[in-house]
């Protein structure tokens, strides 16, 4: 009787001990959990802003595109000329829903002033969009135009701007 | 008896080793940079691309001057352009300056230098034109453009070293 008494109390002991055992590793492994958790939330902002910057280095690319910029059948010039006259046409200030868009003149080079009637095109920029708080992208592109030597194309870039994750 | 229960806790410790190397080399998978694309490649391509269409001081016909894809064409052909001007020295000058004013090369600067090479492919690879700038011996990105010149091709390859 008295070894049944014992070992049936062996038995309790050793489920307690491994009722314990299992308390300890679940609290292990939920802090782990956790930790784990935090780091990668962390890198999870770094790798949305590497995909938007991808995407947004794209989208410059198919500004080209655009049928307001469109140049013949060339997928990486644009239409300088038709870029000044968007410059000045108020119809288009709310067109494109970016909040910052220029285009820059960087060979041959120029005097560094903003395009306008009397300067144009000696002139290396020309701003279509320019709001507050934003990211910009840009992008190599050909600036092509109509002169009286023929059809001129020159290289500049497009800056667009974006705006960030957390806005 | 008590050498059971100090049996008992080196059982314990061992499980937990095992379980935190299991974690561990789990964690270190996971968070381990599966390679991010280089933007600095897509610049250089649409560098390449762009640059191909700006146009020279070449004049090929009365109305009309060659871009700079066309150039490295005539450079390779040894055409002259009409206007008296040696093509292969055109194509140099200009695309020398196009490089400078849109890379900034130094030793205080992110970039260390560059460098710019065009064949001409097909049976046989010929050199077009080869320019070099600063110093290139660390990492670099770089991109190649390629231009139809039947029968073979031309390929522009620019590397940006930092």
């Amino acid at each position: 009787m008295k070894d049944l008494y014992v070992s049936s109390s062996r038995g309790q002991v050793k489920i307690q001990q491994m009722a314990f055992v299992l308390v300890a590793i679940m609290i292990f492994l939920a802090i782990v959990t956790l930790f784990y958790l935090t780091i990668r939330s962390a890198s999870l902002q770094e790798d949305v802003e590497i995909l938007r910057e991808s995407k947004a280095k794209e989208l410059v690319r198919m500004a080209a595109s655009w049928p307001e910029l469109y140049w013949r059948d060339c997928a990486s010039c644009i239409d300088m000329d038709k870029a000044f006259i968007l410059k000045e046409t108020q119809a288009y200030n709310e067109f494109w829903d970016v909040p910052f868009l220029q285009i820059e003149k960087i060979y041959p080079e120029v005097e560094k002033i903003e395009c306008n009637r009397q300067n144009y095109p000696e002139c290396n920029k020309l701003t279509l969009i320019e709001e507050e708080r934003y990211i910009t992208e840009t992008s190599f592109i050909a600036l092509c135009r109509h002169s009286e030597k023929g059809e001129i194309c020159e290289l500049g870039k497009i800056h667009l701007g974006f705006r960030g994750v957390n806005e | 008896m008590n050498k059971r229960g100090q049996e008992e806790i080196v059982g314990f410790v061992l499980i937990m080793v095992i379980v935190v190397v299991v974690l561990v080399i789990f964690l270190g998978i996971s968070l381990r940079d599966t390679g991010e694309m280089s933007a600095e490649s897509i610049d250089v391509y649409q560098f390449l691309e762009s640059s191909s269409e700006v146009t020279t001081n070449c004049q090929v016909r009365s109305d009309e001057f060659s871009d700079m894809g066309s150039l490295f064409e005539r450079c390779f052909s040894e055409e002259k352009c009409i206007n008296e001007l040696d093509s292969c020295e055109v194509l140099e000058r200009q695309m020398n300056e196009i490089l400078e004013i849109s890379w900034n090369v130094g030793q205080n600067n992110s970039l260390k230098g560059y460098s710019f090479e065009s064949y001409y492919e097909n049976e046989q690879t010929r050199e077009i034109l080869s320019i070099q700038e600063g110093n290139c011996e660390g990492i670099f990105s770089g991109a190649s453009y390629l231009i139809p010149a039947f029968p073979g091709k031309i390929k522009n390859n620019l590397k940006l070293c930092y």
